[in-house]
């Protein structure tokens, strides 16, 4: 088949439809009679035919070097060249970075338009490889700051796609990590000023929230809630820590809190009750999903970071007065209509923290005990994230050397993975 | 590839004959999809023949010319003639210059001048290119480069700390970007740099190495992330940090060897992202200095800060800038 008939057919199908999903065929059209063949259009849906792929590449690229190596004065002739070149590339490798900085130097001569350059990156996002080249998130986030140069308002409703695709490509391609950073960037576009933000940050966890009941091996997506539940968090006290850069030794040596324990009286209580509600609620819902969910290193490490905040929550001031509030009444009942098991409603304190981790201890030594079949290799995990919890509650407390000792004697005994347990156990026995 | 046998040795003929075969599949679609990434490719090629003690199974003259053509008028350097100039690539252009003894052939304060350009003054963070992309990954290009050439005094050091620092999570990973998930790829680019900038003082070492083995997983793989597959390129992101951190004693040594010989292609050679898959040069570099840290005969030894041959760095007269607790 003629190249240069493939490359005209392939930008013709996309000059006069509204492609809305691409992929790539294994086979061709069979129909030689149509105008379009080889390639397959049903409705809004393009298919390239896998043979063509690279001679239409290489087709493109050979045009893209020729004209872009010429001088600077562009033609129409020379503008189209490129528009249609770059995007056979882009099409088929999202990664080729020097035909996205073409397209980016025809949006800022107004050759393409910012709002049709956003769709054809929806388009581009339909194909699960192009979604995780870094380089093509950043081309997004150009086009949307280069759109919004020409907006005045900042209507937080313009943001609702970006979360819709964010989450489409997160289905497609789970833990996609540049999916997710893009949607904490898109919260850190909104401010925490206004009713409207605050009520955008509710409404994200509340998804979050039930996103991750169906994607509970995600971490990224608990990484996500973590970021809501931040956001959130400064909507009630703009002065509410980031976390950006801080991690245990912070926390046990005491450093980068100094400033939030400043003026804490002077805070609004209800607030910080706020604040406080919604952490230990999150724990509570964590600590639900852990016994409904076993063996999920996600879900513990989810705790992991929320048992960590609720420290900092403590070291800033927001517990004063170790106030236990009263959440705890009695018959709560979660979203699915479930009754919470009363472990999971427990005060975050250290304490029964290491409680809740040997319950699920105890439960998974229960089972194996009564029937060796249930579920083995999840109950394993479980047990040794458990252990491995009440290690990260112990160090995060600084517990005596005894607790700490204990805890990796056990994991040691236990951990067939790597040698960490195994090297820490000889040098606290040493 | 062939699964039906285990791998139980390093294929050393075969995986220098796969490197020397790359540029000669002109045809195949894997070669255009990623010609704009070409001297990445050297680069990878290149270091995995000098560990694989064969660096002249590519031409020096060939490959230094070609380096030089990617070279632009601004210091920095494309992934492959006639594509735009970039940090990433500029820092693989660099590498492989110093590994072939060759940075003579290039204008290396244009290249500082570049390098120095990509830093926000106002973060310290570095961007990739002139369109203001900004990854932790770039500052461990910008800072690895201007250390090879000598020149570190050419940024804001103390800066570019300060903004790897806020990339620090509450594990003691590091993410792309403040607030982003730890992912073991962005630990090795911050702890790399931390290192070159003699900052390592201000890794959560203890906490971060914990993490760091728990992405060991049962088959002896590492993975980059919790609950994600096993890869055989994180036996270099996450090997090399522990190594960085003088904790290298804390992974499973033989499951993890075991695991790398196994996704060899025992007919093409190289080494895939995890046994039966296709085998590329880029998991066939990192599977390599993964197996050379861990001290695998028949391979050179391999500098986990700048991922370049041991002697390569000690020729350049640069400090070791790790911790030594190696296997005992």
């Amino acid at each position: 088949m003629d190249v240069e008939k493939l490359y005209l057919t392939l930008n013709r199908i996309l000059d006069t439809h509204e492609i809305r999903e691409i992929g790539l065929l294994p086979y061709q059209s069979t129909q030689s009679d149509n105008e379009y063949c080889p390639f397959l259009l049903i409705g809004s849906n393009l298919g390239i035919p896998l043979e063509y792929v690279d001679k239409i590449y290489k087709h493109a690229h050979g045009i893209f070097m020729n004209v872009r190596g010429g001088d600077n004065i562009k033609s129409n002739e020379t503008v189209n060249l490129l528009k249609d070149s770059t995007r056979c590339l882009v099409i088929i490798n999202a990664d080729c970075y020097s035909a996205l900085n073409t397209r980016k130097k025809l949006i800022i001569d107004n050759y393409i338009n910012p709002t049709n350059e956003l769709k054809f990156i929806d388009l581009l996002f339909t194909f699960p490889k192009h979604t995780k080249q870094s380089i093509i998130w950043f081309h997004r986030k150009w086009v949307i700051l280069r759109i919004q140069l020409h907006l005045s308002s900042n209507d937080i409703s313009q943001w609702q796609h970006e979360i819709n695709i964010t989450r489409r490509v997160a289905e497609l391609y789970p833990k996609n990590y540049y999916a997710w950073t893009h949607r904490h960037w898109i919260l850190l576009k909104i401010t925490t000023d206004s009713i409207q933000s605050k009520s955008f940050f509710v409404n994200e966890l509340k998804i979050m929230k039930i996103w991750v009941q169906n994607n509970i091996s995600d971490y990224s997506g608990f990484q996500h809630l973590q970021r809501c539940l931040i956001r959130l968090s400064q909507c009630y006290d703009n002065s509410f820590s980031d976390f950006y850069g801080i991690s245990r030794k912070d926390i046990l040596k005491k450093i980068n809190i100094n400033t939030q324990l400043q003026n804490r009286d002077s805070k609004n209580s209800s607030d910080s009750d706020s604040i406080v509600s919604l952490w230990y609620k999150e724990i509570q819902f964590t600590k639900d999903l852990i016994l409904r969910y076993p063996g999920h290193e996600s879900l513990w490490y989810h705790l992991r970071f929320l048992s960590f905040g609720w420290i900092w929550l403590k070291l800033s001031g927001y517990l004063n007065n170790l106030i236990e509030y009263n959440f705890n009444d009695d018959g709560e009942i979660d979203e699915n209509n479930n009754s919470i098991s009363s472990i999971t409603k427990k005060w975050p304190e250290s304490e029964n923290e290491l409680e809740f981790s040997r319950y699920c201890i105890n439960q998974v030594d229960l089972l194996i005990n009564q029937d060796n079949d249930v579920r083995f290799e999840s109950m394993v995990n479980q047990k040794q994230n458990a252990l491995t919890y009440e290690l990260w509650i112990s160090e995060l407390n600084d517990r005596t050397k005894k607790d700490t000792k204990d805890l990796i004697s056990k994991l040691a005994e236990i951990s067939i993975d790597s040698n960490y347990y195994i090297v820490q156990n000889k040098k606290y026995s040493s | 590839m062939d699964t039906s046998e285990k791998q139980t040795r390093l294929l050393v003929d075969l995986h220098v004959k796969y490197i020397q075969s790359l540029d000669t599949k002109k045809d195949d679609l894997e070669y255009w999809l990623t010609e704009h990434l070409r001297l990445s490719g050297v680069y990878w090629g290149l270091t995995a023949l000098d560990l694989l003690n064969n660096v002249d199974a590519l031409k020096k003259e060939d490959v230094v010319k070609y380096v030089v053509s990617c070279q632009h008028d601004n210091g920095g350097f494309s992934g492959h003639i006639g594509h735009d100039p970039h940090l990433l690539y500029t820092l693989y252009a660099v590498q492989i210059l110093v590994i072939e003894d060759a940075l003579d052939a290039v204008n290396v304060d244009k290249i500082v001048e570049y390098v120095a350009s990509r830093q926000d003054r106002d973060t310290g963070a570095f961007t990739g290119d002139e369109w203001g992309e900004i990854d932790t990954r770039f500052s461990y290009c910008a800072l690895s480069c201007l250390s090879l050439l000598k020149r570190l005094d050419a940024v804001n050091v103390s800066k570019a700390v300060e903004f790897i620092m806020l990339c620090k999570n509450f594990d003691g990973g590091f993410g792309n970007s403040p607030g982003a998930e730890s992912h073991a790829a962005q630990i090795f680019c911050c702890v790399g740099a931390l290192a070159i900038v003699n900052s390592l003082h201000l890794v959560d070492a203890d906490l971060l190495g914990w993490w760091l083995c728990e992405r060991q997983l049962k088959n002896g793989g590492l993975n980059g992330r919790p609950e994600k597959l096993e890869d055989v390129c994180y036996s270099w992101w996450v090997l090399s940090t522990l190594s960085i951190l003088g904790r290298l004693h804390w992974i499973n040594r033989e499951k993890l060897i075991e695991f790398v010989l196994t996704a060899q292609d025992s007919e093409g050679g190289g080494i895939a992202d995890r046994p039966g898959d296709m085998a590329d040069v880029f998991h066939t570099l990192f599977g390599l200095t993964g197996l050379s840290l861990l001290e695998y005969p028949d391979l050179k030894p391999v500098d986990p800060v700048y991922c370049l041959p041991k002697h390569v760095v000690q020729r350049i007269g640069l400090a070791e800038r790790y911790h030594h607790k190696e296997f005992q």
